[in-house]
């Protein structure tokens, strides 16, 4: 589903990401990981097409995201790590703008938010005003609008920021289900040992360069996913 | 073209919002006062333009149609390529739709509906006087109507064209400089300080020209949104509507392409972060908390570039007329009119400056948490009004000094006019302190809503509406002219006025103020 070759950004002279490969394939969550600055939210941004890049290539689902940009974008969803969103329509209407960019029609939409924003505790709150929502909420929001259009790869920034546990326990339930459908999810996270429990897999990052990747299990081994981090972060 | 219909709706509420404070949950008292302050404003800029047409009907009211395009032109330009700048190249904006499968064009389209449908309202508003005074005085039919509803629906667009094509430059040219906001904001001070200085200085000189030896291939090609407009007006060739609506056309065409193609470049350029190889030196030295905090709110307003052109841009204006009045070469009987508008420009423009109306704002949630460390009420309040105090007053006297040189006023008024602008600044910088003090938004995202989605900066600009106009029009209901009012008994009431509000404001400040400051959480 997701296919990282050879990707390197440069930020004036500085390289953020210097030449990661990786590959996601279907129905695989997998969690990227790595230290402030080591280069997640900027491979994140990439293949959701908001930063241009030099070198390389990214493709998902077969399609390279320079040249077959609007077609890879109607099969992904982007959260970003803070959710700065549109503070003065209601949390329907924003929903509904994204329900309208997607093509889903009355009884899809009316389906999905409904199911998405009663899972996420956020249905009694829709009618209000975005720019009073807390963070929590606003972060929810944009989970459910990320959601209603059935996307084939979800790539999320810290997911789990600002959410309360409740929902944090059934925003990871509905990753699992919707990994069982087929659907990939590629996730920067600083939570490990949630990281370590729901994912498939996972991409270690320092400094612009994939130090390790690959089946969960194997790559951590019989100790933690903290532990394997730590001791890969300390060896320079 | 559901997208462009979703986002012009969704930049309409925006702007709304932001512009004029208002929402779904605003009470009726929010609206009517906004709806008050908002009916001043567009008084204001009707009296601006209705004393500009005046001054060019002097010369012959066959100019005034091409006067009027041209004015507003320049005035709308130079701050269309603000409007242009913070809503095309948007960085919350553009990390918000770019992931979604909406092209680039969808949004180009959209966004400049609404700044185009904005700029209609306001060319309404300046042009309008000009072709009033010219169908009341000169001559009016049909075709002339028609002309002046075309041109009304034309000239947005010719002006958004031109202020896209700067605001485009602009951009480009920031995005190879480290500090590209600062450099961005400095070229639209530029640009701002050229067309609204051209508004005064280049009009009359050229419009003289022009009645003398009429539209030469130069000017038609340099004031090309005015030339066929003048020549439907002064020589009754009404082909040339066609002429101007296939003008409209191609700037449009030109506008949306040009936006279209750099849309991209230039927002995803906002998102890259330029490191400088050069660290800074670490330094571990003592200095006066006080010096500190002034430090701090300077680096804070001039990081800040839509808090910087929201506020400075008074600052310039009030240069830009003692500037434009030392050059402009007013006949003598209109010198006291001449005086007496340059005081109500100098004063309404400084109360525009103040950065306290916001600084509480701009603060966001870290106030809460500076809270808690030991600096007390008086340093945090003074240091935000010493900072105001000293961005502003040097640049009110400086003006002041201009102004008075250029035009040779007594030594009494050249001193009370020094005293006024600084009780003024004084005044006006307590006043929004006290405002914002009462009326705090500090739990914001992005700073154009703390810098104008606030009702402390509403509120603020309506008593400054009550303080600096209305004794004008009240001056001028005695003598509509102005040309009998003595300028010394203007500076006197105003004086008494802006004394009045200094020590309202301070006493205000330190008592309720306080109070209010305690239970900001």
């Amino acid at each position: 589903m997701l296919e990282i070759k050879n990707f390197v950004k440069r930020y004036g002279e500085k390289i953020a990401v210097n030449n990661i490969n990786l590959t996601v394939n279907d129905g695989e969550i997998c969690a990227f990981i790595g230290h402030n600055g080591a280069g997640k939210t900027t491979t994140l941004k990439a293949i959701a097409g908001i930063l241009d890049f030099e070198e390389g290539e990214i493709f998902v689902n077969g399609l390279s995201v320079k040249t077959n940009d609007m077609e890879v974008k109607k099969q992904i969803a982007f959260v970003p790590d803070n959710p700065d969103i549109y503070e003065h329509l209601t949390g329907i209407e924003y929903l509904n703008f994204i329900a309208d960019v997607f093509g889903l029609n009355n009884a899809e939409r009316k389906e999905n938010i409904e199911y998405y924003s009663k899972r996420l505790n956020i249905n009694n709150n829709l009618g209000e005003i975005i720019g009073t929502y807390s963070h929590g909420m606003k972060q929810k929001l944009v989970l459910v609008s990320a959601l209603i259009h059935k996307p084939k790869l979800i790539l999320l920034d810290e997911p789990f920021v600002g959410l309360d546990p409740a929902t944090s326990h059934e925003f990871k339930e509905i990753m699992q289900e919707l990994a069982k459908q087929g659907i990939t999810i590629f996730y920067s996270t600083h939570v490990l040992d949630v990281a370590e429990k729901i994912c498939s897999h996972v991409a270690i990052i320092k400094d612009g360069k994939i130090i390790t990747s690959g089946e969960m299990k194997k790559v951590k081994g019989k100790g933690s996913l903290e532990k394997l981090f730590l001791g890969l972060e300390n060896n320079d | 073209m559901t997208n462009i219909k979703n986002l012009i709706k969704i930049y309409f509420k925006q702007l709304l919002t932001q512009t004029y404070n208002i929402n779904k949950k605003s009470n009726n008292k929010r609206r009517i006062s906004v709806v008050l302050i908002w009916a001043l404003v567009v008084a204001a800029f009707v009296y601006y333009s209705y004393s500009i047409a005046r001054g060019v009907q002097a010369l012959s009211n066959s100019i005034l149609p091409f006067a009027g395009v041209v004015t507003t032109t320049m005035f709308l330009t130079a701050f269309m390529i603000y409007e242009l700048n913070s809503l095309m190249f948007n960085k919350k904006d553009y990390e918000i739709l770019t992931p979604l499968p909406i092209k680039s064009k969808e949004i180009v389209i959209a966004k400049f509906i609404t700044v185009y449908l904005f700029s209609l309202i306001a060319t309404f508003i300046i042009l309008l006087p000009f072709i009033v005074l010219y169908f009341i005085y000169e001559a009016i039919n049909v075709w002339l109507v028609i002309a002046t509803v075309i041109v009304c629906l034309i000239l947005p667009i010719i002006i958004n064209f031109i202020s896209s094509l700067i605001v485009v430059l602009i951009n480009i040219i920031a995005n190879k400089f480290k500090n590209r906001e600062k450099v961005s904001s400095a070229f639209q001070f530029v640009f701002l300080i050229v067309f609204l200085m051209g508004i005064s200085v280049v009009s009359n000189e050229l419009y003289t020209y022009i009645l003398n030896n009429g539209i030469n291939v130069l000017f038609a090609i340099l004031f090309f949104y005015a030339s066929p407009f003048h020549m439907i007006f002064a020589s009754s060739q009404y082909l040339y509507i066609l002429v101007y609506l296939l003008l409209g056309i191609i700037c449009l065409t030109l506008c949306i392409y040009i936006l279209t193609k750099t849309y991209y470049y230039i927002n995803e350029k906002l998102l890259n972060i330029k490191s400088n190889k050069k660290r800074k030196p670490i330094y571990f030295k003592q200095t006066k908390l006080f010096n500190v905090l002034i430090k701090n709110e300077a680096k804070r307003y001039f990081s800040c570039g839509v808090w910087v052109a929201n506020s400075f841009i008074g600052v310039l204006i009030v240069l830009i007329s003692s500037i434009s009045l030392c050059i402009a070469n007013v006949p003598e009987y209109a010198l006291n009119m001449q005086n007496v508008l340059y005081v109500s420009v100098a004063l309404f423009s400084l109360s525009m400056s103040a950065t306290t109306s916001v600084s509480i704002n701009m603060e966001g949630n870290k106030f809460v948490s500076n809270k808690s460390l030991p600096i007390s009420f008086n340093q945090i309040v003074l240091s935000k009004i010493t900072f105001n105090i000293l961005l502003v007053l040097p640049f009110a006297l400086l003006s002041v000094i201009i102004f008075s040189i250029g035009n040779f006023v007594s030594a009494l008024t050249f001193v009370l006019l020094l005293l006024l602008v600084t009780v003024e600044v004084f005044a006006t910088s307590f006043l929004g302190m006290f405002i914002n003090l009462c009326l705090p938004k500090l739990n914001w995202t992005n700073e154009m809503v703390a810098v104008k989605q606030s009702g402390s900066l509403g509120l603020y600009l309506l008593i400054i509406f009550v303080l600096t106009l209305v004794p004008m029009f009240i001056f001028m209901m005695v003598d509509s002219t102005l040309l009998t009012i003595p300028l010394l008994l203007i500076e006197i009431v105003y004086l008494s006025i802006f004394g009045v509000a200094l020590i309202v404001s301070v006493i205000l400040l330190f008592t309720i103020g306080k109070k209010k400051y305690a239970k900001i959480s």
